[in-house]
């Protein structure tokens, strides 16, 4: 009787410790995911990756490491056996860009839309294989002011007003700068027809928002491009669906996912504000826990910043703002 | 050390009901379902009263999370106005309930079931034909993604793929992360539904719950409109989100107050849930103005 109680015991102990890790893990396999239209995301690469396929090619937002672009392709061959033909890149992060060269060769219109002429120069060297690499001009300018560790960029064109449309596979496409938000050379791109929008690390569900300070991000900056963004956003009946919007990173959310996240950037600021009013420094801002409520849902378990580096970023963005 | 007891009896009967499960037979749920609310009657009609969490296993977060809620947010933040309920929290709260089932036209077996409640036309699907969830990443939906099976006479429902929700209607939080199963049976006309919800991120121990509902022929479901408005643009002090900043809710210890409760207690977590918490609950606050039996007991 005494084992069978202990054997009891212990079958609870596994079945609890079994089912609330597994709750939190993330699939790693590679998935593409249907979002919506001609819309794809691509899940269990380092990042998520935007696809759209239709009747002209492929068109990426942001493109993952070169090992993980063969496995990827093969997934996209099932629903497409066309060439690339765009990629835009949401800010200048290597998990973001690191497949740039790899996917710049792999279109069919050599020679087109190059501006840099094919130089042999690593942030602008046209693309060999005629695909368009576009980001806001801000991420040009950190590759070659400040971001010297990374080897190669590979953009073809780079846009510097708020916004850029384009018209692909039949639909408008507009690629919108986020100023100084997780850096300061964020784009989120919308997909219109397709009602979809790739948001980058700017939304980050399930993980605190890496706010990049020494690239020109900052929490103000964040929370206004995720009001932006709720203003594109029209959500489905019963706040439900409607406009899709695919993450940096963590799953595929609609409105009130954004929402939600909005929330907490704003409360966590908000509090972090006070403190400082109060005259507190950092190390009493971090000791003081203003993100307790949220660390089980964002504090670090599927990557992303710690809450001590996100009360951080939020502490110098406040303390720095003009 | 009551919620382990529970645990172990869980165990025994999922395992002693899995030697059975060849021979289960399918129940038919369709119909129309009145909800019964004498269990929590207050909590789910008219709603919880402010900071009241007793007897839920919830954690800091959790708490800390509700005590920071400011109702204003539901004025200020027009996207929040036409939620629906979370599928979990659905089958506590207002919830008549019309129930189909779904038959495939070729084998005539039942593949799913659907409910339809009226709060903002809530709709729910439960698959029977055995198909997997969704992924990890796949969007998450107030109603989740729901599968079941049959079970001694039971039918025993999995729910993943919620969207972030809540626990209670005064701001304690439900994380999309949460999963829940439920157990279906049916005596006589009354319809039972045992839930079990199990939140990573907000609870300590699951959440079990009953719900009841009587077969009711002449009962109609209507159909529900929202669409949000802008009430006010900003709250107090310009807020964009209404909240109270940690320590600066004055409305903590009103319930308490009004009710003469330890003020313990009603934050919740899982020694709330039992009786040896008697022991420990603190004395109560405010004075007995509402009680009318038993008044001066300890």
């Amino acid at each position: 009787m005494k084992n069978i109680y202990k054997y009891l015991q212990q079958l609870v102990c596994i079945t609890l410790l079994a089912v609330a890790p597994g709750l939190l893990a993330q699939e790693s396999e590679l998935q593409l995911l249907h979002v919506q239209g001609q819309v794809y995301m691509l899940s269990g690469a380092d990042v998520n990756i935007t696809v759209q396929v239709g009747p002209q090619g492929i068109v990426f937002v942001d493109s993952p490491d070169e090992e993980t672009i063969p496995a990827m392709m093969e997934l996209i061959r099932d629903i497409s056996p066309l060439p690339v033909l765009y990629v835009f890149n949401t800010h200048l992060d290597e998990g973001h860009i690191s497949g740039n060269a790899m996917l710049s060769s792999m279109g069919d219109r050599a020679g087109a839309n190059v501006f840099g002429g094919g130089a042999p120069v690593t942030a602008i060297s046209g693309s060999g294989g005629g695909v368009t690499m576009m980001a806001h001009e801000n991420v040009l300018n950190r590759f070659y002011l400040t971001d010297h560790d990374i080897g190669r960029l590979d953009l073809t064109s780079t846009y510097f007003m708020d916004s850029k449309d384009v018209q692909l596979n039949g639909e408008a496409v507009v690629i919108y700068h986020m100023p100084n938000a997780h850096t300061d050379g964020d784009s989120i791109v919308h997909f219109r027809r397709s009602d979809v929008i790739s948001a980058g690390d700017i939304f980050t569900p399930g993980r605190y928002p890496e706010i990049d300070i020494e690239r020109g991000g900052s929490v103000q900056g964040v929370i206004e491009a995720l009001n932006t963004m709720l203003a594109m956003i029209v959500p489905g009946p019963e706040a439900e669906g409607g406009t899709y919007v695919v993450p940096g990173h963590g799953r595929i959310s609609d409105e009130i996912d954004v929402v939600e996240y909005r929330n907490m950037v704003y409360i966590v600021m908000q509090r972090v504000e006070a403190l400082i009013e109060d005259g507190l420094g950092l190390r009493e801002i971090v000791a003081a826990r203003p993100t307790l409520d949220y660390d089980t849902e964002y504090g670090g378990y599927r990557g992303g910043p710690t809450s001590e580096e996100f009360i951080t970023a939020i502490y110098t963005s406040l303390t720095t703002a003009e | 050390m009551q919620f382990h007891k529970l645990v172990k009896v869980l165990v025994c009967t999922t395992i002693a009901l899995g030697t059975y499960s060849a021979t289960a037979q399918e129940i038919n749920f369709a119909g129309d379902w009145s909800g019964l609310f004498h269990e929590d009657g207050p909590e789910r009609i008219p709603g919880p009263t402010l900071a009241d969490y007793a007897g839920l296993p919830i954690n800091e977060a959790a708490r800390m999370r509700a005590n920071s809620w400011d109702p204003n947010r539901i004025s200020v933040v027009p996207e929040l106005q036409c939620r629906e309920h979370g599928a979990d929290y659905s089958m506590r709260g207002l919830a008549h309930m019309r129930i189909e089932r779904v038959i495939d036209p070729r084998s005539q077996q039942a593949i799913a079931f659907t409910t339809r409640m009226n709060f903002h036309n809530q709709t729910r699907t439960i698959w029977l034909d055995g198909r997997e969830h969704p992924p990890a990443d796949a969007p998450h939906t107030w109603a989740g993604f729901s599968t079941a099976h049959f079970e001694n006479g039971m039918m025993v429902v999995h729910t993943t793929h919620q969207k972030q929700s809540y626990t209670r209607r005064n701001g304690l939080p439900a994380s999309a992360d949460r999963e829940f199963w439920e157990y279906w049976y049916i005596h006589e006309n009354i319809l039972t539904v045992v839930t079990v919800v199990d939140d990573p991120v907000f609870y300590t121990e699951p959440l079990v719950r009953s719900q009841n509902w009587m077969l009711n022929p002449a009962l109609r479901i209507n159909h529900n409109n929202c669409e949000y408005v802008i009430e006010t643009p900003v709250g107090d002090d310009g807020q964009i989100v209404p909240h109270y900043l940690p320590g600066e809710n004055p409305f903590l210890q009103e319930t308490a107050e009004t009710y003469h409760l330890p003020y313990e207690g009603m934050q919740g977590g899982a020694e709330t849930m039992y009786p040896e918490f008697r022991e420990e609950m603190g004395q109560p606050l405010g004075d007995n103005r509402f009680c009318t039996l038993d008044c001066d007991a300890p």
